[in-house]
């Protein structure tokens, strides 16, 4: 049970016929008469229990085919999967519902067809009902029901199974913001519950967020597999290259002297991308006295200095650096182009130093940081030339009490006023931060 | 399969049951319409056939005024219910695609679940018959009771015949086309309209009747109701549609199961 999800070497081809009868003449001859389309090819990736793997790729890419592979919708061509355990997927969510019948039924017939026992249900209805906050609707038939009401109808049965192994797609972005957000909480408890999880998604900072590791899936085809992030950066890299740059591969390299005060990482997690034409040699930030720190207070600023080389000719050269809150949210993000307008020319061997000053004005909490150096080629086609994913730490301490709510401070003035007919005008003018 | 269709017994006995409730769904007299369609069947039957044509059946095989109207149901009624089940069954996987593309579930539970439809409102049909044959004089014994084991084996046949057709259907949507000319043809060459000695003077078509595979089953029906009309049947009667049926249902399985890799990969 230690590997609840295991592909080996996995394709899966659909045979496309150009008319129906060319089917039957392929049957009756032994000559085949179709076309091949082979949705996946080779597809190997286990998933260790407590997991979440993510998938992504552009649409056609086989990602569905996987998934339905999995839950046992769609038979392999090729090679073995095997998911142990109770496998929940949120492809079935709401399949299966009667609009003729009630709620309460509903729910039983759902749980039953997504081959729950009657003993769990039983036990679990009354959860199940009072979570979908229907009210007295839940004895009503369903086709009364307004679209909100059959989302959370839908929600509370996958809300209070609970599944061995997960599987999160798209279902995800069809709910309204609240449902959203329910989803994700219901994910992050399941996460933290040590729920194996496979998560298929065009929301790429959640794979980011919610993801230990993915596979970045092309035309069938298993890309890479690798850290969620630097998989979801190679996928960006290779959409913005429309995946023509072949010399785009992931590398796991080590950023020597990130300094382990200021949060240096082992090698595996800082994977990298790009063409390698310049690479970073080293990341670290500084506090306002220029030396290494880890630790800062709400509103501090700090120098993040990145030392990079130039192995052969970069041309619009640019560099960014991305700032991750604990969730993979990213809290601020800048280009160096995008502050000044200029782009830069370098020649091999030319060695650059590259200082944000940036003023921390952040939530207590941990923080990470990206650091990347894009080009653009002969054509003037953006490439990326080194990326390195979490190469940095720093923390932002609690000091005094809570100065804000949320991620950061907006800048904003505040001001109470007493109205004239109820009393004296007196107004207390005061800014926060 | 069997296993299968036990763990989903209660989706295919509650969505059979809507079905049959909602197939006149928005209608006035609702799930009356399962009653009444049948009823004047059987009334027009008799009102035509016994009272207007004054058709008796040969030989006086039943002395009363509607014989011939109760030889017609008996055979026409289960009849109906098979044809029924089997062209549904048949269409069965295309109808729940929906399904199909999202859920595990097996290709036959659906299949079953339309079956079961045809299987009700036949039971619906056959009780109605045996109110008419009271109210004709035509007195039901209690072993009638057969009659439900005869229909179960008639569905339980199209089932089986189900299973292969409907994954053929998947592939070639031709099947079910095609499905309703032969179930035409095929009432037509079962003694359901006319009596078997009928066919005595024309060898050809009487070889028909042996390898016509509906026979056996529409045969016992008639057996139940008008030959053996008081008698229970020897078990023998019955070994010809057991037989019929577990061969269909194996062979359709077969087929099932080996067009299964590919048939959601057809939807």
């Amino acid at each position: 049970m230690n590997q609840p999800i295991r592909v080996h070497d996995l394709s899966k081809r659909f045979k496309v016929y150009d008319h129906a009868s060319d089917r039957l003449r392929e049957w009756l001859t032994g000559h085949p008469r179709h076309q091949e389309h082979w949705a996946l090819r080779n597809i190997s990736f286990d998933v260790a229990v407590g997991e979440v793997f993510g998938v992504v790729g552009p649409n056609g890419s086989g990602k569905s085919t996987l998934l339905k592979i999995l839950t046992g919708v769609l038979y392999p061509t090729s090679g073995e999967v095997s998911v142990q355990g109770r496998v929940v997927s949120l492809l079935e969510l709401g399949t299966g519902f009667n609009p003729e019948l009630s709620g309460r039924q509903n729910i039983i017939t759902s749980a039953r067809l997504i081959g729950l026992s009657e003993e769990f249900i039983r036990a679990k209805l009354p959860r199940i009902v009072e979570f979908a906050e229907v009210g007295p609707y839940i004895d009503h038939p369903i086709k009364f029901y307004s679209s909100g009401m059959l989302v959370r109808l839908a929600f509370a049965i996958f809300a209070n199974v609970e599944p061995d192994v997960f599987i999160v797609d798209e279902a995800l972005s069809v709910g309204d913001l609240y449902f959203q957000q329910k989803c994700f909480r219901r994910i992050d408890e399941l996460r933290s519950r040590g729920c194996t999880m496979l998560f298929v998604s065009h929301d790429l900072d959640a794979v980011r967020r919610l993801c230990q590791r993915a596979m970045y899936l092309d035309a069938g085809e298993c890309r890479v597999i690798a850290p969620a992030a630097s998989a979801v950066d190679l996928y960006i890299a290779a959409m913005t290259e429309g995946g023509r740059e072949k010399r785009i591969t992931p590398r796991t390299a080590s950023v020597p002297a990130a300094g382990a005060q200021a949060g240096g990482r082992p090698a595996e997690a800082c994977a990298r991308i790009g063409t390698a034409d310049m690479t970073i040699q080293r990341v670290e930030i500084l506090d306002e006295q220029d030396q290494p720190a880890a630790s800062f207070v709400s509103g501090q600023t700090a120098r993040i200095v990145v030392d990079a080389v130039a192995h052969a000719d970069a041309r619009g050269v640019s560099f960014g650096i991305m700032i991750y809150d604990r969730f993979g949210t990213v809290v601020f993000g800048i280009a160096s182009d995008m502050i000044d307008g200029r782009r830069l020319e370098f020649t091999p061997g030319a060695s650059v130093r590259y200082v944000l000053e940036v003023r921390l004005a952040l939530q207590v909490g941990g923080y990470s940081v990206d650091a990347d150096i894009g080009g653009h080629d002969e054509r003037g086609r953006p490439v990326p030339l080194d990326r390195v994913s979490h190469c940095a730490d720093f923390e932002i301490s609690r000091q005094g009490e809570r100065r804000f709510h949320g991620i950061t401070p907006l800048e904003c003035v505040a001001r109470v006023e007493q109205r004239a007919a109820r009393g004296p005008n007196v107004a207390h003018p005061r800014s926060a931060v | 399969m069997i296993a299968t269709l036990w763990r989903h017994r209660g989706f295919i006995w509650r969505n059979a049951l809507s079905e049959l409730r909602h197939r006149y769904a928005g209608s006035a007299l609702g799930i009356l319409w399962n009653v009444i369609t049948p009823l004047i069947q059987i009334v027009i039957f008799s009102v035509i056939f016994s009272v207007l044509m004054q058709n008796k059946l040969p030989q006086g095989m039943i002395d009363n005024r509607f014989s011939f109207t109760i030889y017609l149901c008996a055979g026409l009624l289960p009849w109906t219910a098979f044809a029924e089940a089997l062209s549904r069954g048949t269409g069965s996987i295309v109808a729940h695609s929906g399904y199909l593309k999202k859920l595990r579930v097996p290709e036959h539970v659906f299949i079953a679940q339309d079956v079961t439809t045809y299987f009700l409102s036949g039971l619906i049909s056959l009780a109605l018959f045996v109110a008419f044959c009271f109210v004709a004089g035509h007195w039901p014994a209690v072993s009638w009771l057969q009659l439900l084991l005869a229909h179960a084996l008639f569905v339980l046949f199209a089932f089986g015949i189900s299973m292969a057709l409907s994954a053929l259907n998947v592939f070639f949507r031709d099947t079910s086309q095609a499905l309703s000319i032969v179930l035409l043809l095929w009432m037509w060459m079962t003694p359901v309209v006319y009596t078997p000695n009928l066919l005595d003077h024309i060898r050809p078509i009487r070889m028909l009747l042996v390898v016509n595979p509906a026979y056996p089953f529409v045969q016992l029906f008639h057996r139940i109701v008008i030959d053996d009309r008081t008698a229970w049947l020897p078990p023998q009667a019955f070994i010809a549609p057991l037989i019929l049926t577990a061969a269909a249902i194996l062979g359709g399985y077969w087929v099932l199961s080996r067009l299964r890799p590919e048939i959601r990969d057809a939807l």
